[in-house]
């Protein structure tokens, strides 16, 4: 990942005020993870698979933090069930950011499951986009937080490598 | 062995102001004998764990107590991994194991801590030091009276018999019980989350 895309997710997460982060590490997105875990404005999280991430990000929430979970986008499909429950009857804002894995142009044989995931989401009637620019990482993170705010809804974001 | 019931009466007077996140065969319960805004009844077996990390982190200066129990936990053992890493100064977590799925074909079909599965042991090996399982009434009130004033994560795991002696179910749905939890936060804590 180069610099700008780096410094413009710390960025986005700063303005959209996030200050929990749980996260489980994947290529794409390491410089972000690097970044979140030597910035004292974060409480970091390293948790063993998503589902977990997923939970205790709704306990931190409410308990007055923003959370965000960041992790490799075939994480949405392990912590489906958490997820579920986290809109069907919780109604808690949670800021999920992913790798867009198995997205045209990732050879990897392994990563085409993982395009399952935005079919998880449209199942659950969370909203998600794919950002391919770096210009966008930003912004999107933020306006994610708008969406959040005006709606209880999670958010998630996709990162294709094009933007990294 | 005691029923669950018996470990709650004692554990209730003891709670005060502390949040309580309580899953399973627990919630009609512990609801039984403390209807309270500090409780978040959680849906689904896995999550009173993870959600009682995640409240405890982010609320240091307040004691959180989760209720869980044997079939939660073994479904989500891996949480086990980040309690031991994160190690909130505030959070005292109780099993209450049955050693069977109590909620469903009643409470016949055992979990695997009937053969052989420890719990307590379990959350050593993960790296939690403060770990024991208790069996009689007196090494709750005892261990309650030590672990809830003092600071650290502890995980109490109880030898416990099926059956439960308070309400069957939630009346609440998650939706309003989140609202009141929150709410209910926001006073104690005051502060604006929602």
């Amino acid at each position: 990942m180069n610099k700008f895309s780096s410094d413009a997710f710390l960025l986005g997460l700063k303005k959209a005020g996030i200050n929990f982060v749980c996260y489980l590490p994947e290529s794409w997105l390491y410089e972000v993870y690097k970044n979140v875990v030597k910035d004292k404005s974060f409480t970091c999280v390293p948790v063993e698979n998503e589902s977990t991430g997923i939970l205790l990000c709704m306990g931190a929430w409410m308990g007055g933090k923003k959370p965000v979970m960041i992790m490799e986008n075939s994480g949405i499909n392990l912590a489906c069930e958490s997820l579920s429950r986290l809109i069907t009857l919780h109604h808690m804002p949670i800021l999920m950011l992913a790798s867009n894995r198995g997205e045209i142009g990732d050879s990897t044989f392994w990563s085409q499951s993982h395009r399952l995931a935005k079919d998880v989401l449209t199942s659950l009637r969370i909203p998600f986009e794919v950002i391919t620019k770096a210009a966008d990482i930003e912004s999107s993170i933020v306006r994610a937080k708008k969406t959040m705010d005006g709606t209880r809804f999670p958010v998630a974001l996709f990162f294709g490598e094009r933007a990294l | 062995m005691m029923k669950r019931y018996e470990f709650l009466k004692i554990l209730s007077p003891k709670v005060s102001k502390s949040l309580v996140v309580v899953g399973g065969s627990n919630v009609g319960d512990w609801i039984s004998l403390e209807p309270s805004d500090g409780t978040f009844a959680c849906h689904g077996m896995v999550t009173p764990l993870p959600i009682a990390i995640g409240l405890a982190l982010a609320l240091p200066r307040r004691r959180i107590i989760a209720l869980t129990t044997d079939g939660a936990v073994l479904m989500g053992l891996g949480a086990l991994v980040t309690l031991a890493e994160t190690r909130p100064s505030n959070l005292s977590v109780i099993v209450f194991d049955n050693e069977l799925y109590e909620g469903v074909s009643k409470g016949e079909i055992p979990t695997h801590t009937a053969m052989g599965a420890d719990i307590a042991l379990m959350a050593k090996g993960a790296g939690l030091s403060n770990s024991v399982t208790v069996k009689t009434l007196k090494e709750f009130e005892r261990r309650m009276s030590s672990v809830l004033r003092t600071k650290g994560t502890s995980l109490t795991n109880i030898k416990v018999d099926k059956g439960a002696m308070g309400v069957r179910g939630v009346y609440r749905d998650g939706t309003e019980i989140m609202y009141r939890f929150v709410r209910h936060i926001e006073e104690l804590e005051k502060i604006s989350i929602l």
